[in-house]
């Protein structure tokens, strides 16, 4: 070491927890702790993997530290050494080796040879810091003697190991270096950052051996030494040795390269050689805008597209644009639906190439505001297609670019609070009893250990030793990295070859393969990704359009639905949007009366009010109060009014919070997005902290209100979770639209459509027709002789002798049953007409028994006067050998052989109504007939049970007794323990609120009951009515009464909520939490 | 109780099967238990509040047994343990012990052997957890308890006395007992009169008839919820649709078909005994008579290729008092010597803590657990080698003999623990223990053995030393008030604390919370010795302690 570096060490063996279940630290965290410490420059490389390189290299680029980024070999036999590339070449040539270990294991994997390493060695510029095992056998010492002879930089690590004799270790390992032609390095080996950390290391050793700490034994470390140590520490336990020390610097002076030197480079060949890129996107946008607009381009909009090309002209986004472009249209070709989102998705030149069909002019967004000239980012664009056809869109892509220049981003799966509280409760040795118990107040996804008054309702003491010692080390597990995972469907497309950029591992998806770095990390990088994304909705509007053009003789397609249709917004504001993209959940239903969605830019601000950033902000009611005139329309300040003047004074979207901060709070363009970053990525650390004070110092300091700040702050907070943009919030207010006009003019076809592409959405089909059936479709059953394999339209006639559009349930809604049988039913049917009998079936459609009895079970037979039962007991007549196997006492008495002997349909005793249905939605999961409450309704009336219907007609404050099935528990996590309850009955649906208090009364009902009785006080705001609740009983037993049987198992035929009782509690992405204002 | 008299002479035939109630003369009792495993289970639990056992069913912790305390919360077999927690919080629950619960069902089964020697398990219903009931044939027995009322009033009140729910049925068929006792649900026991079974069973549900739960699923389906609407079909066309069973079992509950009770409690095969005509009251007489006892006893094992695992000698006194010793061996024996030593040593320590009384007047010698030997090889080809004894049952006999004059708890042996902590890593246990070894895997990379020193001290000793910081060896030390002046040293060797067994409070010791640094230490007189600093100097103490841990030969 010399004079000028004034002693500093360096580490160049540090691992993080990207080694799988054997770094105990984050890369930031050894990266900072080093810079504490500091250390002139640290080099982190991790066992097979470069995945954690990047968040290392982002956290030394912010803190001013020299990184090194490399990776350790591990192969086979067991040979470990460290490569650090010399240049961007040996950097390639690394990814390529990784690569190749990658794909020839399986998912997780990387297997590697002592000859993998020489090769590499031979052909490019590595320094190799070679890690002794504790034994040195010969054929270690013979694998470092060929490695020191194909390279000039090989090193030994000279790590103290505080064994028995350290002394005569580093002899051994420097006499073996002397022999060899290698130097030595000075290394801790660190595992983790500081030696605190040692029990979670205890801990992920135990993980990865599927032991306890008990059982570990001597797979544990004995002792806490693996550590960044202070430089004065190293100067003193590598006296002997100051080669070691000085080799450090040798390093660091070859290896030049930075992941900074990545280069992201547009692939080209999306387009042909005779035109520039830039040429050929104006070109093709010229040539779309003309199709768009047959009558002229408007001039507003020529003069965005000249704009926006100029712009696009100026940062070579050219083949960016082109390459989506490229995708869109294979789609298109293949008729599969799709739609631009994101950021420079709402351009006018997306538009104009037909990335989108959302017509820039509806919504004013500026194309600055996202491709911006100053910060230099890659523009974001997701595509969302047909889910059921996404696949095929991926493999065009992989077929396009190859293997070699196209994958999939990684997700980096980390351990939540279950996984951890899971897996550390395991290797602690709590019983399984107590672990369960644990897990049970653990909500799934959260990352927050399981909270004191929760473990306290348990019986167990938090304080107990071994317990507090358990969720210690899982609160510093929750956000460790478990394993990659493909993200679902970020793709990252290279001009050159993609291995040479990162390593590529097999997906556990048969023809799939990911690359090791996710969003973040190529964000970081600059490296640019398009998201192919599967959307549901929009395989459901297929789906309706191609019904329409069958049954309706009306072609449609997304670009021309008839657009601001007043009937539709109607419909919207009355909250009818069971069904309806995005604003179908409850919190959305309840919204659209009060906001009554009039226009385009309504719905774009209705998908994006119910979510946590406007909610945690307290930016709701401010909107509703001035949108509905009971507030003045006012602005903080005159620079905000540019910002906040499409939202009536209100910050609502993402973008807006970031530029407030930019304008009210003097942060820099690149600093908002910083802290929103931040907000994404470093919620843990204390950056946020700084970040926020310094936005409601600065925006105090400008003359506003500490409170609006504040909220602000929160938004922003808010949209770090689940970030939400006004370009896309636009993108789904069109499919919003575009679906509520189908369920408006069409709603035979779409609730068709929805029932085929389940799962999907948030309502059964049972509730889907339900809401199709209100609106006046009438529904036919399942039926041999007339479904079809799934949901279809079919002509009718009504009363009056007119043609009617009938809705007729298909075979795919039978449980069970094969989508194949379906099919063959209908084929075989079609060979040969109608089928006279259950026999007839069988013998020319060859099903199998079981497959009959839920044709009987499904009523399916009801069209040849054949009940249920009777159904029933004709198909069990027909193959008395597939049953249960004879006992051969029975074969010589004579099971009597003839298959078709006819018993005469036998005398069974007919099911009860109340039983039929019951019968419907154990097989349909819904029923046409009576709703199950209308068979109890007698009952309930001399209790003085209303119906729902009342509900929505009662006086605020009138307390009333309601009963229904529970379809729909939710416990929305910021919601502070309140429950909603949705009830059905035969009259509709109720919405029930149940206040923590009560929920705890209740708790069994709450969670247990699938039909309740509810007293409580009706709470009205506008026409969105619910229920207080203040006594539920659970009458579950009554639904027993209908079946008239006993010994009926209580669990086949009755009707499950559609989120069950684990739903409570979890939070779906899709529905935000929308806080009452009580 | 409820007798059911007769309403009416059997129906005449319905569907194919003709009533002809045929004269069996059996009388089976059918007993069911439906807590059998939660009442079974003891008293580890607050009897006051809920409480479920769980048992790990295909990844989720199921429930399979509840108190009825927990049934009437609405908790249920077959439900997922996170589903009760939901409903009950503060959910007692404890695993499953299916074994247990079967051997004390075994133990009920001989119990009821007072009433008669016919008692056998039931077939098991759709899950174990229904499953735990016995059968009593009891035919020409019941006088003996004066009828089977009294009989079963007495069986019921036992039963009640433990704290165990009981539901009982005599009948003269196995499947009409069977489906009385579990389908009529009272709490008397029903007693159906002779050839009453048909007209009985017609009115029970399906489930009556044992029945696996396809059958039962089947005739809920169409509808079928009573025997006689089953029974109302033609054989062929039941047995088409159903297979045989559901035939079958009718008509072994109607009584036309017969059915066998296999008794569970098989004879002891390994058992001998000696009649004394008056009884003798000096234990060192009793000894003598063991010879020919243990004798008799290994010629039985011998023929049978076995060796006892395990003797129950069992003395029974003028005055109806009985005695039990009882012994377990190291290795199956069959060596009668062998076994008269072991006794002979047992009862000499036993001698003044026995009351024989007035004598002993019945010697029972019972080898209760057995496994099978093979004939020790005298040799092996090459002449003169042979062992008399082999050395391997010596050994096995050696340990029974200090187990007979030590108890089986001072015999111990060493089992290697896979611990860095010196003084841990190596655990002591009673010989008879089967040791669970620990995993191979948790030995690799231990300590190689040349870095320990032969003798280590029980305790480790404070020692006065002067060493260099923050982690040098020692310079001089002084040990037992010898000074020592170092001349080599090997180390420091770092061994940290085990933190998780503070955690657990498992063997926390007050001098193993820091950190140690052990030495290999060379004194001027060329003797060797191991000692470590208590601590890591300024991380974790500012005076460290030290200590001498061992010495090397």
């Amino acid at each position: 070491m010399d004079e000028a570096t004034g002693n500093r060490f360096s580490e160049l063996a540090a691992i993080s927890n990207f080694s799988f279940l054997r770094g105990a630290a984050h890369p930031q965290e050894m990266v900072l702790e080093a810079a504490t410490l500091g250390y002139q420059a640290i080099g982190l490389a991790d066992r097979n993997t470069l995945a954690g390189v990047v968040r290392a290299h982002a956290a030394a680029r912010d803190i001013g530290l020299r990184f090194v980024p490399g990776a350790r070999l591990v192969t086979q036999c067991g040979f470990e050494v460290i490569a650090y590339p010399h240049d961007r070449a040996a950097y390639g040539a690394l990814s390529q080796c990784l690569t190749r270990g990658n794909r020839r294991a399986g998912k997780g994997q990387c297997l590697l040879y002592i000859d993998d390493i020489l090769k590499l060695a031979k052909v490019e510029k590595f320094c190799w810091l070679i890690v002794p095992p504790p034994e040195l056998a010969a054929s270690f010492r013979d694998s470092v003697a060929l490695l020191a002879a194909s390279s000039h930089h090989v090193y030994t690590l000279l790590v103290p190991l505080y064994g028995a004799d350290d002394t005569a270790w580093f002899g051994q390992i420097a006499a073996l270096a002397d022999w060899a032609g290698a130097g030595l390095i000075a290394s801790f080996d660190p595992l983790y950052h500081n030696p605190m950390r040692r029990p979670l290391q205890d801990v992920v050793v135990c993980i990865r051996h599927h032991c306890t700490l008990q059982e570990a034994g001597y797979r544990l470390a004995a002792h806490a030494e693996r550590y960044l140590k202070p430089s004065t520490e190293a100067q003193r336990l590598f006296e002997a040795y100051p080669n070691a020390l000085r080799n450090i610097e040798t390093v660091l002076k070859v290896c030049t390269f930075s992941l900074d030197e990545l280069a992201y480079q547009y692939p080209e060949d999306a387009f042909d050689a005779s035109l520039s890129p830039q040429a050929l996107l104006e070109k093709y946008t010229w040539e779309g805008a003309a199709a768009r607009f047959p009558d002229g381009v408007p001039a507003k909009l020529e003069k965005t597209l000249h704009h926006e090309l100029a712009l696009i002209d100026q940062l070579s986004y050219a083949p960016y644009f082109l390459t989506v472009h490229d995708i869109v249209n294979f789609a298109r070709r293949k008729h599969i639906l799709c739609q631009g989102r994101g950021s420079a998705a709402n351009s006018a030149v997306c538009y104009c190439v037909g990335i989108t069909a959302v017509d820039p002019s509806r919504l004013d967004l500026l194309f600055e505001r996202f491709i911006s000239a100053e910060r230099n980012e890659p523009p974001d664009i997701d595509i969302d297609f047909e889910h059921e056809r996404r696949e095929e869109v991926i493999q065009y892509i992989y077929q396009k670019y190859g293997r070699d220049r196209a994958g999939i981003a990684a997700t980096v799966i980390t351990y939540r609070s279950r996984s951890a509280v899971r897996e550390v409760a395991k290797v602690m040795g709590l019983s399984a009893d107590v672990a369960s118990a644990l897990l049970s107040v653990s909500w799934g996804s959260g990352n927050q250990p399981p909270p004191r008054d929760h473990i306290t309702m348990l019986g167990l003491d938090p304080d107990a030793i071994g317990l507090a010692a358990t969720l210690d080390m899982a609160a510093q597990l929750i956000g460790f990295p478990r394993h990659l995972s493909q993200h679902v469907g970020g793709f990252v497309v290279t001009n050159q070859r993609l291995d040479t950029l990162v390593p590529i591992g097999n997906a556990a998806m048969q023809e799939r393969t990911f690359i090791e770095w996710d969003k973040d990390d190529l964000d970081t990088l600059g490296i640019l990704k398009i998201d192919i994304l599967a959307l549901g909705m929009l395989s459901a509007i297929r789906r309706s359009f191609d019904l329409i053009a069958a049954h309706h003789q009306r072609n449609l397609e997304l670009a021309n639905v008839p657009p601001e249709d007043s009937s539709v917004y109607d419909m919207l504001c009355r909250g009818e949007s069971i069904g309806v993209f995005q604003v179908e959940s409850r919190a959305q239903m309840n919204m659209l009366p009060r906001l009554k969605p009039r226009d385009f830019y309504d719905l774009v601000i209705e998908v994006a009010i119910v979510r946590p950033g406007p909610i945690q902000g307290d930016m709701v009611h401010p909107y509703l109060r001035r949108r509905n005139g009971e507030e003045a329309v006012e602005f903080p300040s005159q620079e905000l009014e540019d910002v906040l003047s499409k939202t009536l004074g209100v910050p609502l979207f993402q973008e807006q919070a970031m530029r407030i901060a930019v304008a009210a709070a003097g942060f820099t363009p690149s600093e908002s997005d910083q802290l929103r970053r931040a907000m994404a990525t470093f919620r843990k650390t204390g950056v946020i902290h700084e970040f926020g004070l310094r936005l409601v110092n600065g925006m105090v300091a400008r003359g506003y209100e500490k409170d609006f700040a504040e909220r602000c702050f929160r938004q922003i907070e808010g949209f770090g979770e689940y970030g939400f943009p006004e370009s896309h919030a636009a993108s789904f207010a069109f499919l919003v639209y575009v679906s509520a006009w189908l369920k408006h003019h069409y709603p035979a076809a779409f609730c068709a459509a929805l029932i085929n592409s389940q799962p999907m959405g948030f309502y059964a089909p049972a509730q889907l027709l339900g809401e199709a059936r209100r609106q006046g479709v009438v529904a036919q059953p399942v039926c041999i002789n007339a479904s079809d394999a799934e949901a279809d339209l079919e002509i009718n006639s009504d009363a009056q002798g007119l043609a009617r559009v009938d809705l007729r349930l298909g075979f795919n809604q039978i449980t069970g049953l094969a989508s194949a049988d379906g099919e063959a039913i209908v084929a075989a049917r079609q060979m040969g007409g109608a089928f006279d009998s259950v026999a007839d079936c069988a013998r020319r459609v060859g099903l199998g028994v079981g497959t009959l009895e839920r044709l009987a079970r499904a009523d399916a037979f009801a069209s040849l006067g054949l009940s249920r039962r009777q159904a029933l007991w004709a198909v069990r007549a027909l193959a008395p050998e597939q049953k249960s196997a004879a006992l051969p006492l029975f074969d010589k008495q004579g099971v009597p052989t003839t298959p078709f002997e006819d018993e005469a349909s036998a005398d069974l005793p007919a099911l009860a109504p109340g039983m039929e249905v019951l019968e419907d939605y154990a097989s349909l999961r819904l029923s046409l007939r009576n709703h199950p409450l209308a068979f109890l309704r007698a009952g309930l009336q001399r209790a003085h049970v209303h119906q729902l219907l009342d509900l929505q007609n009662a006086a605020s404050g009138r307390r009333m007794s309601v009963a229904g099935l529970v379809i729909c528990r939710q416990r929305p996590g910021s919601a502070k323990g309140v429950v909603f309850l949705t009830l059905e009955d035969e009259t509709g649906t109720g919405n029930i609120v149940v206040w923590p208090d009560r929920f705890e009364q209740f708790r069994a009902t709450v969670i247990g009951a699938r039909l309740m009785r509810i007293e409580g006080r009706v709470q009205r705001s506008g026409i969105v009515v619910h229920l207080v609740a203040e006594r539920l009983t659970d009458i579950s037993d009554q639904l027993m009464q209908l079946m008239q049987q006993k010994g009926v198992p209580s669990n086949t035929a009755l009707p499950k909520p559609l989120r069950g009782k684990s739903q409570v509690g979890r939070r779906t992405p899709r529905e935000m939490p929308w806080r009452g204002e009580e | 109780m409820t007798d059911l008299t007769p309403q009416e002479p059997p129906k005449t035939p319905i569907g194919d099967f003709t009533f002809k109630p045929q004269a069996t003369g059996r009388r089976i009792v059918s007993l069911w238990f439906p807590y059998w495993l939660v009442q079974s289970y003891g008293a580890g639990f607050d009897a006051t509040r809920p409480f479920v056992l769980v048992d790990k069913q295909k990844n989720t912790q199921r429930v399979v047994a509840v108190t009825p305390l927990a049934e009437a919360v609405g908790l249920h077999a077959h439900m997922s343990l996170a589903d009760a927690r939901a409903l009950v919080p503060d959910l007692q629950t404890a695993p499953v012990l299916w074994p247990a619960a079967q051997e004390k069902l075994e133990k009920t089964a001989k119990w009821l052997q007072r009433y008669t020697p016919w008692v056998g398990y039931d077939a098991p219903g759709d899950s174990p957890a229904d499953g735990f009931g016995l059968l009593l044939d009891i035919s020409g027995c019941a006088h003996l308890f004066a009828g089977e009322r009294a009989m079963l009033a007495d069986i019921q009140a036992r039963f009640q006395a433990r704290g165990i729910t009981v539901h009982a049925a005599v009948a003269g068929t196995i499947g009409a007992a069977w489906g009385l006792a579990r389908f009529r649900r009272q709490r008397e026991a029903v007693i159906l009169p002779p050839q009453q079974e048909t007209d009985a069973m017609l009115e029970l549900p399906p489930a009556a008839l044992r029945l696996t739960p396809q059958h039962l699923d089947l005739c809920r389906r169409l509808g079928l919820d009573k025997v006689s609407e089953l029974a109302k079909f033609a054989r062929p066309a039941l047995t088409r649709r159903f297979g045989p069973l559901p035939v079958m079992r009718m008509e072994q509950a109607f009584g036309h078909a017969g059915e066998a009770l296999s008794p569970c409690v098989p004879e002891p095969e390994f058992l001998v005994q000696k009649l004394l005509p008056q009884g003798i009251t000096q234990l060192p007489a009793l000894a003598d008579l063991l010879t020919p006892l243990c004798a008799q006893l290994a010629i039985k094992l011998e023929a049978a290729g076995q060796g006892a695992q395990r003797l129950d000698l069992v003395l029974t006194r003028t005055d109806n008092a009985v005695m039990a010793l009882s012994l377990r061996l190291a290795h199956p024996s069959a060596a009668p010597s062998h076994m008269t030593r072991l006794f002979a040593d047992r009862l000499e320590r036993l001698r003044s803590g026995v009351d024989i009384g007035l004598g002993v007047e019945k010697l029972l010698l019972v080898a209760s657990q057995t496994a099978p030997i093979s004939p020790p090889q005298t040799a092996m080809g090459l002449q003169g080698r042979s062992h008399t004894p082999p050395a391997a049952s010596a050994l096995a006999q050696l340990i029974d003999r200090l187990i007979g004059r030590l108890g089986p708890q001072r015999v111990v042996r060493p089992v290697a623990q896979p611990s860095y902590i010196p003084e841990r890593a190596v655990d002591f246990i009673p010989i008879l223990a089967a040791a669970e070894p620990p995993s191979k895997l948790a030995f690799d990379g231990s300590p190689s053995i040349h870095t320990r020193p032969l003798f280590m001290l029980c305790a480790p000793e404070p020692i006065e030393v002067i060493a260099e910081v923050p982690e040098g060896a020692p310079f001089r030390f002084r040990w037992r008030r010898v000074l020592h002046e170092v001349v080599a040293a090997q180390g420091p060797e770092r061994i940290s604390p085990e933190w998780w067994q503070e955690v657990f409070g498992t063997k926390s010791r007050s001098h193993n919370r820091q950190t140690r640094d052990y030495f290999r230490i060379e004194d001027n007189n060329g003797y060797r010795f191991w000692l470590y600093r208590d601590g890591l100097y300024e991380r974790e103490t500012q005076q460290p302690k030290w200590f001498m841990h061992g010495v090397f030969a």
